[in-house]
This record gives structure tokens, sequence and C-alpha cells, in this order.
């Protein structure tokens, strides 16, 4: 039985397949202006690596932020539903789930059956999400790639950043830099300010073993040692991060398939 | 320190983005300059400013009995003076202008100050988080995404009594949420009237966590913005009042408390 879920969110787009409980084919593209046509070019990248087409799909769920522009898609799921269960196929000994994505930040606490036990999020601010990383790449024109291995290796320590705001950010970099401070120390210093942030929405949900972290952030070593160091526990990190979200989406699908099925 | 009326001091108030300065004397303003940051060390441009007023003045640097300093960039002023703290500058410096305000909102390039106060003391404090979204630095971006500068923007907003809802709380994503609504169907005079309503509605909430009292007076380098002021008064459904020289409100108070 073939399943899809995808997963639109602020700033990339996924799809998965999955044949029962395996996964046949993913892809990922930029969301971009249009939700629904991103849902569209992501199903057909997908569909092609599969070699099935969109009529094989017994059922189709889609979640994120742009989950309700998907016509092709039979049901849709909260985020939140979506990553504690896509965590949970990965690895099933995850209790805390935190999931930084390009415009929010969710915490999740989730159960044995990848089931959601009680969550928090910030998607009210820019801080502690993709888009702060962004801004502080454009600020001082250091590579998103490279910001994370940078804040790791400060050359006299962290400098204090004044302000979390990704706006204020700007003048606090700037000024910092024209103060002449070292790149890598700044980026010390703006990212330790972030994963305090995030830290203070982990701890509203209180942090149990295991942890793992997905979305597009789980790619920078530097919020995710922090956020390791901080709560004192290694954090799991699935092979493809980004695609978690789109992974539950088609376990649902699947639920909802073998349900109708019956 | 009270030591009479006659006393020259000088009130220097560094915030995010302009350096303002107001020479007193008793209860006589003798001069004030304000100056912006801009790429400039605030060091050498505060120390700059206070020459600058001393000159329109007419008095000598050594002629000022004491300094004043206050605002958020106040570490970074190094003449010597004392630190005043901004909340209370501001409640001195709206008794000069206004003894009448019980009521005071602040709204600076970074973060906006909101007190009761009566007599010129503070009776009730509330600063707003260090967040773009509460403080004069959202219409900058706004008008920016909208390409057009501030005044612009203002007209454009009184233009209509109407508004789209800008529901973004962060300035960043409200900067996404304006590119969206430009390309949908929305007229720009009711973004930017959803703009000036969304900054009124957080500035309102700081107000009412000091509890409003009339009379409501704004002061700071965004209240002389019309559509600002307009909307504001209609959330609190009752006047509000701009201090005359509402920019150096702070300063002038900042002078006052040290002499």
């Amino acid at each position: 039985m073939l399943l899809a879920g995808i997963d639109i969110g602020s700033s990339s787009t996924k799809a998965v397949i999955m044949n029962d409980r395996s996964i046949v084919a993913s892809s990922l593209i930029l969301t971009g202006a249009s939700s629904t046509a991103a849902a569209s070019s992501v199903m057909e990248l997908a569909l092609a690596e599969s070699g099935a087409s969109m009529g094989d799909m017994a059922c189709i769920v889609s979640t994120g932020y742009g989950r309700v522009n998907v016509p092709f898609a039979q049901k849709n799921v909260t985020e939140i539903s979506c990553h504690a269960r896509g965590v949970n196929w990965y690895f099933p000994g995850v209790r805390t789930v935190l999931d930084m994505g390009g415009q929010d930040c969710k915490a999740i606490k989730c159960d044995e059956g990848g089931r959601v036990v009680k969550f928090a999020l910030n998607d009210k601010c820019a801080a502690g999400t993709g888009r702060y990383l962004e801004r502080l790449s454009k600020y001082t024109k250091v590579p998103l790639g490279e910001i994370g291995p940078r804040s790791l290796q400060p050359v006299n320590g962290p400098v204090a950043v004044d302000s979390f705001c990704a706006v204020f950010a700007e003048n606090d970099v700037l000024l910092r830099i024209r103060e002449g401070y070292q790149v890598n120390d700044i980026l010390a210093g703006a990212v330790d300010a972030i994963v305090e942030r995030i830290v203070t929405i982990i701890q509203r949900i209180g942090a149990e073993p295991e942890l793992s972290i997905s979305g597009g952030i789980a790619k920078n070593s530097g919020v995710v040692s922090r956020v390791e160091k901080r709560l004192g526990m290694q954090a799991l990190i699935a092979d493809e991060p980004q695609i978690i979200g789109a992974i539950g989406a088609a376990l649902f699908a699947r639920d909802l398939a073998l349900k109708s099925g019956k | 320190m009270k030591t009479g009326d006659g006393l020259l001091t000088a009130g220097i108030d560094a915030g995010a983005s302009r350096i303002k300065v107001a020479l007193l004397k008793g209860r006589s303003l003798l001069g004030h300059v304000v100056l912006e940051e801009g790429a400039e060390n605030i060091t050498e441009i505060s120390t700059k400013a206070l020459a600058d007023t001393c000159r329109i003045a007419g008095i000598s640097m050594g002629d000022i009995h004491k300094i004043a300093v206050t605002g958020m960039a106040y570490k970074y002023v190094h003449l010597e003076g004392e630190h005043v703290n901004e909340s209370s500058c501001l409640a001195r410096g709206i008794d000069f202008f206004m003894p009448l305000a019980r009521t005071v909102i602040d709204v600076g390039a970074q973060k906006s100050l909101a007190i009761k106060c009566k007599d010129g003391l503070p009776l009730k404090i509330r600063y707003s988080e260090k967040c773009a979204s509460g403080s004069g630095r959202f219409l900058d971006v706004i008008a920016s995404t909208m390409a057009m500068d501030k005044a612009e923007l203002s007209r454009l907003g009184q233009s209509t009594q109407n508004y789209v809802e800008v529901q973004s709380t962060c300035t960043i994503f409200a900067e996404s949420e304006i590119i969206t609504l430009i390309h949908s169907d929305a007229k720009p005079a009711e973004i930017a009237r959803g703009a000036y309503r969304a900054l009124a509605r957080r500035l309102y909430g700081l107000l009412l966590q000091v509890g409003l009292e009339n009379v409501v007076c704004v002061a700071g380098g965004v209240s002389a913005d019309a559509c600002l002021l307009d909307e504001l008064a209609k959330l609190a459904k009752c006047d509000i009042k701009t201090a005359v020289q509402s920019d150096i409100v702070v300063a002038c108070g900042a002078a006052l408390a040290v002499q």
C-alpha cells in the first residue's frame, strides 16, 4: 500500500512516499510564493523517484503551515502531531522533540506511541527560528551552512549580543563588527542568545530523555551542540531531519487508509 | 543636592538611534540638540551634541554644574555625568512640559516605556521587551518594505479609516506578510493603516499594564505621527496628547533630575 505525506513549511516543502511503513521516496523544495504550486511540484518529484503515479496512492495527508493548500490531500493534520509521529517512527525511544523550522520553533513531549502529550510553541518571534540564522548570515556575510561550525570556534570567546530580536541583531552585529570583534566570536554570542530562547521553550514542557532535534536548524551544529550542552542530553538526529513531519503525515495517511479499507 | 532654582544642568538622552541633549537653568530651557547616531561612534557624537548645545545656549562647558545621562546607550556616553534611569527622567520631563499628564508612553527606536506618574515621579513603570514589534523600528521596516519613507506611510495610513489586519507580531514575519498583502488585492492605504493599528495595539497593551488615567500623553521620536496617535486614541477611547518638543522630554527630565 503506497501512502504520501506532504509537509508545507514556511520556507521548504517536503514530500515522503511510503510503502506501508518503509520510505520509498522523498523530496524537498523551497516553498516560494504558492503553497499549492509547491505541493504539486514536490509530489511530482517524489512520484518520479518512486516510479509510482498519483493514482497509486492509497491516501495522502498534508501537514505544516500551508497544509490547507494541498488540493490532492484527503486530510490535513497539525505539524505538532506529525512531528511526534514521524520522530517515533525513526527513534521509538524519543520523548522530547525539538523542531526548529524556518518560521517557528516547537518543543513536543510525546509518549511511546508517538502521541503528543504536551507541547510549547514559538511562532510569534523570529528569534530561535531559521529566519534569525538567515538574518545573521546576511549581516555577517557568513554563509548559512558555516554559521554553526564557526560559532563553535570562537577566537577570544563569545561576544555578548544585547538583543535576541532578529531586527535589532542587525544593529548589534554591525556595531560589534565595527568595534573590531572577530566574526566567529560575534556568531558565538548570537547563537548563544537564541539557544537561550529555545531552551526556555523546552523548559515549558520539561525535557525528558531521549531528545531528538528535527527541522532545518537540526543541520546547524552550533545550535545542536549548545542545546545538548544546556539540557545535558545527546540529541538524536535523523539522516534527513527536514522530512520528519512528512513521514508523520504519511503514517497518518496509512491509519486513514487502513480504517477506510475495513 | 537641591541647592536652588538657578543651577545649570545638562541632560543627555542616548537612545538607540539618536542622541538628545537639553540644557536647563532652573526650569528654563536654554538650548537643545538632537543628533542622529547613524554609523558614528556614540561616545564622540554625544560629546559633539553637548558642545553644540552649549554653543546654541551661549555658555561654555565649564559653566555646567552637573550632567545627567540616561537612555539605552548611556554606557557609551563618556562625559562626566550621573546616570539617571529613564522612567524618572520621563516622569520629570513630562511634568515640565505637561504637568497634567498622568499616563505617559515613550515610544523609542528600540523599545517603549510606559509610566503612570504624578508631580514628576513615576508611580508605575513598564518597559516593553527589547523587541522591534513594539517600537518605532516596526514602522521603519514596514515603510521600507512598502518602498516609502515614514512620513509617506503616515500620510497613506491617514487617508483611510479602513484597515487590513496585520497578524504577525514579529517585525520580520510582518515584513513577509506585508509583501504578500501588497501582491494580493489589498489597498496600500489599508495595509499602512493596518500596520499602525498593530503597533498601536501593542503600545495600548503596555499602557493598560500601568493603568490608563487621563491625561494620556505620548513622547519620544514616533509621538508626532498623527496616524499612530489616531489609532491609539481609538483603542484607548480617549484623547491622546503629544508633549510639546516630545523628542527632548527625557533629556529635559534628566537635566531636572540633577538640579
